[in-house]
């Protein structure tokens, strides 16, 4: 199978695109796409001419509910990052302020998975924030960055949008970035003038609610737009941006290189 | 995402609201194209039920990997029906099927004349797409039908058709193209 030419790979697109070739081929076909973008496009371009050949029928009644139940299944128990407070280790007193002393007693009041409605509301938000982080994150990547920026423009002229503008802790410099939450909890982050990060290093996006700090995704290593979910139900009182190992963590010990609570 | 916003949202936006596990979006998106990929599974595989099987695993695998549809390399119906032929394909191509098929495709014959609706697709555009169809020679359309919605291989085609296998792979191939170039120039299926 490596007697094929990249222009027989290509005659092969045509055939690809209808799931039309030999398992061997469709193999060298795909290794090919990989680091050939003219064939990406041209492949493309051969499955929506595809696509308008599917005769549309109606779905049949009662698929969509069997889809819909099917959904229905909990998230997966308890991957469950209430981020044990570390990121304001170094003291700084605008983003939490919490002695080591309290974190504990607050993770034990949490193991006992939660009298208090507040808590348990906490918990339902990191998790869901946890497992939609990678996601989330995957699928920034993918969106058009101009598709973003739309979004994020018409959450920042909705007059009920809650903005928090996140400015470097230090004091130093003009760093600076804009956290915009709209009322269904869909949240927006536009970082303009981060300096961009070694491809082994990420900037990761943080909440804080109440004396808690959220992992609320990580954002790679050259951020402009991104976009994160917050419960709509639990007010977040400020953000935070870390620098992190790629991949992010779920607590971080590290000085924020922004900050910002909510006026 | 309010309902209407739902109604209006891009492909793209759709499947962030997808990976933010909002049911509605999902909704949405089969309310779009649950019907073309359902015609389509049904046409190849020629059993509603295994049909139905189809669209529930190409929305369930949306549902569950969202990231996995690019929209930069094209439209979300696109990305779904692709799925879509992928899986049936498989099917068809399992061992157990194929005697299945042969009797079905007899049956077929018997029931010539028989049209799928088309519910889904905007009749203007199932009408330039057809034709697009009837422009390509009778040897190209002839090989992208059978390929596509016959879930043949291009090598099974070229049997079918009594013609080299290069000249079927190129046959469907330029095909696509022509009526790429066809439909863009009518307007349809130009952006992306």
């Amino acid at each position: 199978m490596s007697t094929y030419s990249v222009h027989e790979i290509e005659e092969l697109l045509g055939a690809y695109a209808l799931d039309a070739v030999e398992p061997d081929e469709r193999e060298l076909v795909e290794r090919h796409l990989l680091d050939c973008p003219r064939c990406r496009a041209e492949l493309a371009d051969h499955l929506e001419v595809a696509a308008m050949l599917a005769e549309g029928a109606p779905a049949p009644e009662g698929l969509w509910a069997r889809i819909a139940a099917s959904l229905e299944e909990p998230p997966p128990a308890l991957r469950l990052a209430v981020a044990p407070p570390g990121l304001a280790s170094s003291g700084d007193a605008a983003v939490v302020d919490l002695g080591a002393e309290r974190s504990r007693r607050r993770a034990s009041r949490l193991a006992l998975a939660l009298a208090g409605v507040a808590a348990a509301v906490i918990v339902v938000l990191g998790v869901v924030v946890v497992r939609q982080e990678t996601r989330i994150d995957d699928l920034t990547k993918e969106i058009a960055s101009s598709d973003l920026s739309d979004a994020a423009g018409a959450a920042m002229g909705d007059p009920a949008t809650v903005k928090t503008v996140l400015t470097d802790p230090s004091g130093e410099g003009d760093l600076t970035a804009t956290a915009a939450v709209t009322p269904d909890g869909t949240g927006y982050l536009m970082t303009p003038n981060l300096p961009p990060l070694p491809e082994d290093r990420t900037y990761q996006l943080w909440g804080i609610v109440g004396d808690r700090v959220i992992s609320l995704g990580v954002l790679g290593n050259e951020p402009s737009v991104s976009v994160f979910q917050v419960d709509p139900a639990v007010g977040v009182d400020g953000f935070a941006v870390t620098e992190e190992i790629a991949g992010g963590v779920v607590s971080s010990q590290n000085d924020p290189t922004l900050v910002g609570t909510r006026s | 995402m309010s309902p209407d916003a739902l109604h209006d949202a891009s492909d793209a936006t759709l499947v962030i609201a997808i990976s933010r596990y909002e049911q509605r979006a999902l909704a949405e998106a089969y309310r779009r194209h649950a019907g073309a990929v359902y015609g389509l599974a049904r046409r190849l595989l020629g059993d509603p039920a295994l049909a139905e099987e189809i669209v529930q695993e190409v929305f369930l695998r949306l549902w569950n990997t969202p990231e996995k549809f690019d929209p930069e390399r094209g439209s979300l119906r696109s990305y779904l029906l692709a799925q879509c032929h992928g899986r049936s394909v498989d099917l068809l191509r399992a061992e157990t099927a194929r005697r299945q098929r042969e009797e079905r495709d007899a049956q077929r014959t018997a029931e010539a004349g028989y049209d799928v609706e088309h519910e889904v697709l905007d009749l203007t555009v199932a009408e330039r797409v057809r034709g697009a169809m009837e422009r390509l020679h009778a040897n190209e359309r002839r090989a992208i039908e059978l390929a596509y919605l016959g879930g043949h291989t291009y090598r099974e085609v070229a049997v079918i058709l009594g013609e080299p296998e290069g000249t079927v792979k190129s046959r469907i191939r330029a095909g696509l193209k022509k009526m790429r170039v066809d439909l863009v120039e009518a307007g349809v299926g130009g952006a992306r």
